[in-house]
């Protein structure tokens, strides 16, 4: 799977039956290496996902894991933290004689991400865990650490021979969000990649994508023949796609002061779930087909041309959210106090293409709205003419397909229907798919799938540069509009958002759902 | 009923979607969030009619239960499903500070889409439109006739302050002698010049 491109592709394992659905993926020899493993993101999400995929079975036996810090720290005391971090964060029950299995393959490097006796050491235990191990010469390379500190690591990556591309063997990079700061910084940042690592080895994580939730938009629209029909303006109204988080910056400041809310999840996980509920139908479910469909619908998005009318921002203010009396942004620690940031924003986009012409998708964002809570609202016209009295039908809305990314994983079908009694009346009811009643096995973690994918060099999940880079070309405007034109408007913290959100929704004879 | 204490609000909806799944996620169909506003001696008894009530419209019922105003904040529930009530409960106790915003409390425990009801069993606020609590609301039930003192003028303060999605339940109470004074109205066919109610 990994030689791609090589006389091997004609070559294929006698053991593996493609009407075997049995046999699961597991990785072949590898070893996997973690750039700023004492970060909150390697701790809570990745190293986690490590162990619940060992214990699952699907990593090789001699799989290793080594981590890269400026701490000073042996062997034994990196094993500690990760021991720590699996205990308190792993899915999956914690079983001494995975964690063993898992900790003989634990390495740590000290240094600086300009050291470079620091990528020597890192070379030579690469080299021994390929000798000790067995992990083949094959390594990922998880960068875990902020965009400005990539050009080091990749530089020394390469100057220590660690990014060579041999033919029996693969290296490849992991890189987070951010993908930039705009369509500038994400160019030079794919440059800089790019220089040392070909594009099919590189894998952007976004860990939405990962989610059972959102890889079941496509499954729900291409696998099935109700809902494609009625999937295009001629029946849909709008798209409604929110993101609401309950919680403030947390100790993020540092990097979320001057970025915002626009940048932090509407150029990525935003619009990746617009991409999918709006894209045609791919030739096939591989990651180039895939990536084609995603690309064609991001191109085809246009921004309205009034945006001080079609988009809106916010910046929370003290209050009372869900019982607990929280300080606003500006009272955050280490925010300035005339910090512009946003951490609400809400956009409108049009996207021209037959299926869409005239169906305004609303996407928004914030912090410290009323509650936790991913779903994207697709909204249908009402029926365009009514046999029914108006008082009978006052409580009927438009109908809508609701699907719910997270928390309560689902969709709910919502319709108008007949109260029982004497008299005609038509309200709204909801037909629910919960994943917690029709699927009991818990779903596993989105960094479990996507660590996974890439061991495998599963790529469909991953958006390339030309993705990242679309989304920034749609982004950047507006960011650069609202740079223009003062600061942000204000909402009380544990509401749903400024007043210039809901302004913005009925200029067009709209609402925001409660979602 | 699973006991929470020293909670918040993303604490109680877990604790709605683990109840939910555990119970093999049932087909709810809950229609709308009912909230009741009242103090601790009328918590049972609301609790019975919203009880009732769910079994003609399954529902989420919140019942926000307002404790001293002097203290710490602090906001304990009871949450659970089930138990001869169609749709899921809590039982939310406010105190300190807390009491002034229960607002924020009952916001993000409200049904997506659905109407809202909210409903004070005895003392409601002169103008429930503007209650914090009510402005939640698509529905502002209150009772006149329930409170302690002084229901006429109760009554009056309801009709000064009236705004659409206001219900008084003294008029609910009336809705079968309307009906028969407009069926006898119906048989004569004459104009009223005036009419005197006695009782």
């Amino acid at each position: 799977m990994t030689e791609a491109g090589t006389a091997s592709t004609a070559w294929q394992n006698p053991l593996r039956d493609p009407q075997d659905r049995r046999m699961p993926r597991i990785a072949g020899p590898c070893g996997l290496v973690i750039f700023g493993v004492t970060g909150d993101l390697s701790r809570k999400k990745v190293m986690p996902a490590i162990y619940d995929l060992a214990a699952r079975g699907l990593l090789p036996p001699g799989f290793s894991l080594v981590g890269y810090a400026r701490r000073d720290w042996a062997d034994q005391d990196f094993a500690q933290v990760v021991h720590d971090a699996v205990k308190e964060h792993a899915r999956t029950e914690f079983r001494e004689e995975v964690w063993h299995q898992l900790a003989e393959g634990f390495r740590f490097v000290q240094g600086d991400f300009a050291d470079d006796a620091a990528f020597e050491h890192l070379r030579q235990v690469t080299q021994d865990l390929d000798r000790v191990r067995g992990t083949g010469g094959n390594h990922a390379f998880y960068l875990s650490i902020p965009p400005r500190f990539f050009p080091d690591v990749i530089g020394q990556l390469k100057e220590h021979g660690l990014a060579e591309q041999r033919p029996d063997s693969w290296r490849r990079v992991v890189v987070e969000k951010p993908f930039g700061s705009d369509l500038e910084s994400a160019r030079e940042l794919n440059r800089v990649i790019h220089e040392v690592f070909p594009p099919e080895s590189v894998f952007r994580i976004d860990h939405y994508l990962g989610k059972e939730t959102v890889q079941n938009i496509l499954a729900m629209r291409f696998a099935n023949t109700m809902f494609e029909p009625i999937w295009n303006a001629n029946y849909v109204d709008h798209v409604q796609i929110t993101m609401a988080e309950d919680i403030g910056i947390g100790g993020r400041a540092g990097y979320y002061d001057g970025i915002g809310a626009a940048r932090d999840v509407i150029q990525n996980h935003l619009l990746q779930l617009m991409a999918l509920i709006a894209m045609e139908e791919p030739t096939s479910f591989e990651a180039s087909a895939l990536r084609l469909e995603k690309q064609k619908v991001l191109s085809s998005v246009v921004l309205p041309r009034r945006l001080d009318l079609t988009t809106a921002r916010g910046q929370y203010t003290e209050g009372w959210a869900g019982g607990v009396q929280v300080p606003g942004y500006l009272q955050e620690p280490d925010i300035p106090s005339d910090s512009s940031t946003e951490t609400f924003a809400a956009i409108k986009l049009d996207v021209e293409t037959r299926r869409w012409a005239g169906v305004p998708f609303y996407l928004r964002h914030g912090k410290r709205l009323g509650r936790r809570v991913t779903e994207v609202a697709v909204v249908f016209k009402r029926a365009p003419h009514l046999p029914f009295t108006e008082t009978s039908t006052e409580e009927l809305t438009h109908n809508v397909l609701v699907v719910r990314i997270q928390p309560d994983e689902g969709v709910t079908l919502r319709f108008g229907s007949k109260v029982p009694g004497s008299s005609m009346e038509i309200r709204d009811v909801n037909m629910d798919f919960a994943y917690g009643g029709s699927f009991t096995e818990s779903s596993p973690e989105a960094y479990e799938r996507l660590i996974l994918d890439v061991l495998l060099g599963d790529p469909p999940l991953f958006p390339q540069h030309e993705e990242v880079e679309l989304s920034w070309r749609i982004l950047d405007p507006i960011v650069d509009y609202w740079a223009a034109h003062g600061g942000p408007d204000t909402y009380e913290a544990g509401t749903w958002g400024p007043e210039s959100a809901v302004k913005m929704l009925a200029r067009d004879g709209r609402v925001w759902r409660r979602p | 009923m699973i006991e929470l204490t020293e909670t918040s609000s993303s604490a109680i909806a877990a604790e709605f979607v683990r109840a939910r799944r555990s119970a093999g996620s049932p087909a709810m169909g809950m229609i709308m969030t009912l909230v009741i506003v009242t103090d601790d001696d009328g918590a049972d008894a609301a609790m019975t009619v919203a009880r009732s009530a769910s079994r003609e419209h399954p529902a989420r019922i919140l019942v926000v239960v307002s404790g001293s105003r002097r203290g710490a904040p602090r906001v304990d529930a009871q949450v659970g499903i089930g138990s001869g009530l169609a749709g899921e409960r809590a039982i939310i106790r406010l105190h300190g500070e807390v009491t002034r915003h229960a607002e924020s409390v009952v916001l993000p425990l409200l049904l997506p889409d659905s109407p809202v009801v909210v409903w004070w069993p005895t003392d409601a606020p002169d103008d429930p439109a503007s209650d914090p609590l009510g402005r939640l609301g698509t529905r502002r039930i209150t009772d006149a006739a329930a409170v302690a003192r002084g229901k006429a003028k109760a009554m009056l303060t309801q009709c000064h302050h009236y705004a659409p999605g206001n219900t008084d339940l003294a008029w609910t109470r009336i809705t079968g002698w309307r009906a028969l004074l407009a069926a006898a109205l119906d048989q004569q066919r004459h104009k009223v010049t005036s009419a005197s109610v006695t009782g």
